[in-house]
């Protein structure tokens, strides 16, 4: 079977001529549908860059991106929009939510964009919502949540439109441990549940949580490993 | 459709999280609006007045010789009121010519300067003339003798003799060389407010000014000979014949006159006056409306620039409403709405600030302007207004929608 998400020798280079930084130097990588993938490295490693790539938010100045069979390496901007409202569910460190907008409101942002009606998409937010244990707290403002709140709010808003990747980019940076653990919690259900979750961190526990790693060192793949093999070893 | 009212939504949500911005942002649309609104109401007020005003009169014709075609203007006789009297008939209150001259006259009280009206019998009901408290007017015989009487109104009378039983009594007018004592046969009723005014200029010290009505034909006697007359008033009693017997009564002089040439009469349009003030005051207005429009405009950059600060503020959500799918042409879409909002709010709350002016102004009746609401102007206040939300939303829109989701997200 195909995988969900094929990387070819993908570079990405800023600056090109004298001072260009190779934040991708050749990155192939291959994800298939439902596995659990952490993507680390240290700040500056080109993890973020990798992120920004797979998760559609930028192009790679070379190289192949295959999405779910599409290539998608050479989109335009709205065909872009487009891929990831549909197949991308995006966890943000910062959380990312929308000041003004109540928690339900967040959670139907990317089904606003998918053209859903009012109703069917107040019924998957309110859903989504549930998943994640926030039932009670959906007309409550971002600023009204604990952060690990909001970044399950985050979480609802990722995965209420049944996208098949979840993109998770330090998902846990600014959350204490109690939280940390339930947002882990939550992504790992989600991963039993068939989604594939992609988690981008500089966090080693937070590695070790999940099944397979990649570490990204100077825009090149150093390490791509299992955590099973590893503790089997 | 279904999406443009999400966009709506999400612009309504964000103006109504930011009220106070939102309202000082709509201010510069608000005050330009309600000046033009009101503006033009006024203009429109005073234009209908004056319109109003000059179609009163229209119940009286004057008709004139056409002095492009005749080269001595003064060639409706006496004959011809009489026959033009006639021939109209029943339809018409009274038809009458008007001249006068220059002279004075000697009481016991002293000499005064006198205007000496020459005219013909129907004027005694001609248009603006007051009835008659005492006496009669002179009548065909007066004039086809040249009889040497007079009318005069009750405040003359009072004037010159202390009393009004005057009737009877003579004066001793002067014009020119010429020296004629005058029988006073009539006299008009003078109004309480002319009575009033009157009484006021005297206060001031002015000098009353004296009328005498009299036959024409005295005017041989007086030196200074008005055989014909250059125009001739018509008053209908119905206004809706005035048309109809204005052109009958040119054909008649027409036909009576025909060596003068194709058309020798018009008929003296009080309409041009109003027509002329109406495209004068026109003109003002319009240009008035401009003046205030440009307060429009730059109420239109005071949008822009809110809109700019805006986009700055909420790159982060952008990048987010992005990340998630939003298209550029969404993200246009929402800027837009807002803008498009904000102004049309703010013209909505002009023009009903401006309907509430022009009603205050015409209520209190500042110097006297019936203010009227324009409807043209308010639709293209409307027009205007939300036009401006979208030309100067248009900028502020397109550099929402280009940020890069990354670049966006990046700021914190």
């Amino acid at each position: 079977m195909e995988p969900l998400i094929k990387v070819e020798n993908i570079h990405k280079i800023y600056n090109p001529g004298e001072n260009e930084v190779r934040a991708l130097d050749g990155i192939d990588l291959e994800i298939q549908r439902g596995e659990f993938v952490a993507i680390i490295g240290h700040s500056g490693s080109g993890k973020s860059t990798l992120m920004n790539m797979l998760g559609c938010l930028d192009v790679p100045t070379s190289g192949n991106y295959f999405l779910n069979g599409h290539d998608v390496s050479k989109l335009t901007d709205n065909q872009l929009s487009d891929i990831r409202n549909k197949e991308i569910g995006f966890i943000f460190q910062g959380f990312n939510l929308i000041a003004n907008l109540n928690a339900v409101e967040n959670v139907e942002l990317p089904l606003i964009y998918r053209g859903l009606g009012k109703q069917k998409r107040r019924k998957i937010a309110v859903e989504a919502l549930k998943k994640v244990g926030l039932g009670a707290r959906m007309k409550h403002k971002p600023s009204e949540l604990s952060g690990g709140q909001q970044q399950r709010v985050a979480v609802a808003r990722a995965i209420a439109a049944q996208p098949p990747i979840v993109l998770a980019d330090e998902p846990t940076g600014n959350l204490d441990t109690k939280s940390t653990k339930e947002i882990m919690d939550i992504l790992k259900g989600l991963h039993k549940g068939g989604r594939t979750v992609i988690i981008i961190t500089h966090d080693d526990d937070i590695a070790q949580q999940v099944k397979r790693v990649v570490r990204i060192i100077d825009g090149r793949i150093e390490e791509d490993y299992l955590n099973e093999e590893r503790e089997g070893a | 459709m279904g999406q443009f009212l999400e966009y709506v939504k999400m612009a309504l949500d964000n103006i109504r999280s930011n009220k106070g911005r939102s309202f000082l942002t709509m201010l510069g649309i608000i005050i330009g609006i309600t000046s033009v609104v009101t503006i033009v109401s006024i203009g429109n007020g005073l234009k209908k007045d004056v319109v109003d005003a000059s179609n009163e009169q229209n119940n009286t014709i004057s008709i004139q010789s056409n002095t492009e075609e005749v080269s001595d203007p003064n060639c409706i006789t006496g004959d011809d009121i009489s026959f033009l009297k006639t021939s109209l008939g029943d339809s018409v209150q009274s038809v009458s010519s008007y001249s006068a001259t220059l002279g004075s006259i000697s009481t016991r009280k002293g000499k005064f300067d006198t205007y000496v009206g020459l005219t013909t019998p129907d004027y005694e009901n001609a248009q603006y003339q007051s009835p008659l408290v005492k006496g009669k007017y002179f009548n065909d015989n007066d004039v086809a003798n040249a009889n040497m009487v007079c009318v005069i109104d009750e405040l003359t009378a009072i004037y010159l003799f202390g009393n009004t039983d005057v009737i009877g009594m003579s004066i001793e007018l002067q014009v020119d060389s010429s020296i004629q004592d005058v029988l006073i046969i009539g006299i008009r009723e003078t109004s309480a407010e002319m009575m009033e005014a009157e009484k006021q200029y005297l206060a001031m010290g002015m000098d009353k000014s004296i009328n005498l009505e009299m036959p024409y034909t005295v005017s041989n006697s007086l030196g200074t000979p008005v055989e014909a007359f250059p125009s001739v008033s018509i008053t209908a009693y119905d206004k809706d014949q005035a048309s109809r017997i204005a052109k009958s009564a040119i054909q008649i002089l027409n036909s009576r006159h025909q060596n003068l040439g194709e058309s020798p009469f018009i008929q003296q349009k009080p309409m041009d006056f109003s027509d002329m003030f109406g495209s004068i005051m026109d003109g003002v207005t319009a240009f008035v409306a401009l003046v205030a429009g440009i307060s429009l405009i730059v109420g239109g950059i005071g949008v822009m620039n809110i809109m700019l600060v805006s986009v700055t503020e909420r790159t982060r959500e952008i990048g987010i409403r992005k990340a998630l799918g939003a298209k550029t042409g969404s993200i246009i879409a929402q800027f837009l709405c807002e803008s498009a909002i904000i102004s049309g709010m703010g013209g909505i709350i002009g023009i009903l600030l401006g309907a509430a002016l022009t009603a205050l102004i015409t209520a209190l009746g500042i110097g006297g302007i019936k203010a009227q609401l324009s409807f043209p102007a308010i639709l293209v206040a409307t027009i205007f207004s939300c036009s401006v939300g979208i030309v100067f939303g248009i900028y502020p829109a397109r550099k929402a929608a280009r940020l890069s989701p990354i670049e966006a997200l990046r700021r914190m």
